[in-house]
């Protein structure tokens, strides 16, 4: 049984990493919070191992970023379907932009500028399918390839959704400034 | 603008976001949801899953009663001689004490059990005007 302060300590060390993987992966603080849950419910049951291992941090960014792309394709619409049925046009990024406009899901953190809030803002209003390459890309560190062998999706389709998602962070950094 | 421009603004942006951080209810959550989820005491888990010396304990437990169970199979015919003796004490006793007050003692039960059930409703229909029927 893992001593339980010791976990604890892990825990703290880890959370934010954990938490923002999870939120920029997902979009949803509150879903965020459920699969970062998970994610440290595994390492407690293998706490004995994760522990002393000098690749925790990654093993735990693994561990989020599968779980992640689970929940997304368990409890969402898939995003090669949505994908398909957005065109990209001007119309769809019309509606994106307008929607940044609605209830902030950023916390107000005094670390926080306004361009920073409304940076992160429009990230999580990204469509999961734009969304979840976007942030494997520049957050994760992973190649185009590596990135269309984890969803299951072409090379193609995943350099158009990267380009579509950039194309909407700079109109929602440009819109207002 | 092309792509490569593109990727490289916004990455620089992407980088200089802080990190969102966890709220601060996050930790007392998952201590507590680690607290429900420790795992059940050894005799409510799988017999596979016991601790070791259980296990060996458990074995050897089992062949014991084996071993007892073989030593009485071996005796069997002395012991049914023992029961039919008792069984035949048992009837006598049963002959002369108590076989024949038993059906009156039956017959007793089942009329003050019959009293008792009519005395209930009776209370009841009076005490909440029949709603126990309903």
């Amino acid at each position: 049984m893992p001593d339980a302060s010791a976990f604890e300590a892990f825990l703290r060390e880890y959370q934010d990493m954990v938490f923002a993987t999870a939120v920029r992966l997902l979009g949803s603080p509150a879903e965020a919070e459920d699969v970062a849950q998970t994610v440290f419910l595994r390492a407690f049951e293998r706490f004995a191992e994760v522990e002393p291992n000098p690749g925790r941090a990654g093993w735990l960014k693994t561990v989020t970023t599968n779980l992640c792309l689970n929940h997304l394709t368990r409890y969402r619409a898939r995003w090669q379907f949505f994908s398909e049925l957005d065109g990209g046009d001007g119309e769809t990024q019309r509606a994106f932009v307008e929607s940044l406009a609605a209830a902030d899901p950023v916390p107000a953190d005094p670390g926080w500028d306004d361009r920073a809030r409304r940076l992160e803002r429009a990230l999580r209003r990204l469509p999961d399918h734009q969304r979840v390459p976007l942030v494997l890309f520049h957050f994760e560190e992973r190649s185009y390839q590596e990135i269309a062998t984890l969803l299951g999706v072409t090379l193609g389709k995943v350099k158009t959704d990267i380009h579509r998602g950039r194309e909407s962070l700079k109109k929602a950094l440009t819109d207002r400034t | 603008m092309d792509e490569f421009d593109l990727e490289r603004i916004v990455d620089r942006e992407l980088k200089r976001l802080p990190v969102p951080r966890a709220p601060r209810s996050f930790a007392p959550r998952v201590m507590a949801a680690v607290a429900a989820s420790r795992p059940a005491a050894w005799y409510a888990r799988p017999w596979l899953m016991w601790p070791v010396w259980m296990q060996a304990m458990s074995v050897i437990a089992l062949a014991g009663l084996a071993a007892g169970g073989w030593t009485l199979w071996n005796q069997a015919p002395g012991l049914a001689q023992r029961a039919n003796q008792m069984a035949a004490v048992s009837r006598a006793f049963w002959n002369v004490l108590f076989g024949p007050i038993a059906m009156v003692v039956l017959a007793l039960t089942i009329v003050v059990t019959l009293a008792c059930a009519a005395a209930w409703t009776a209370v009841s229909r009076v005490t909440f005007g029949g709603a126990s029927s309903q």
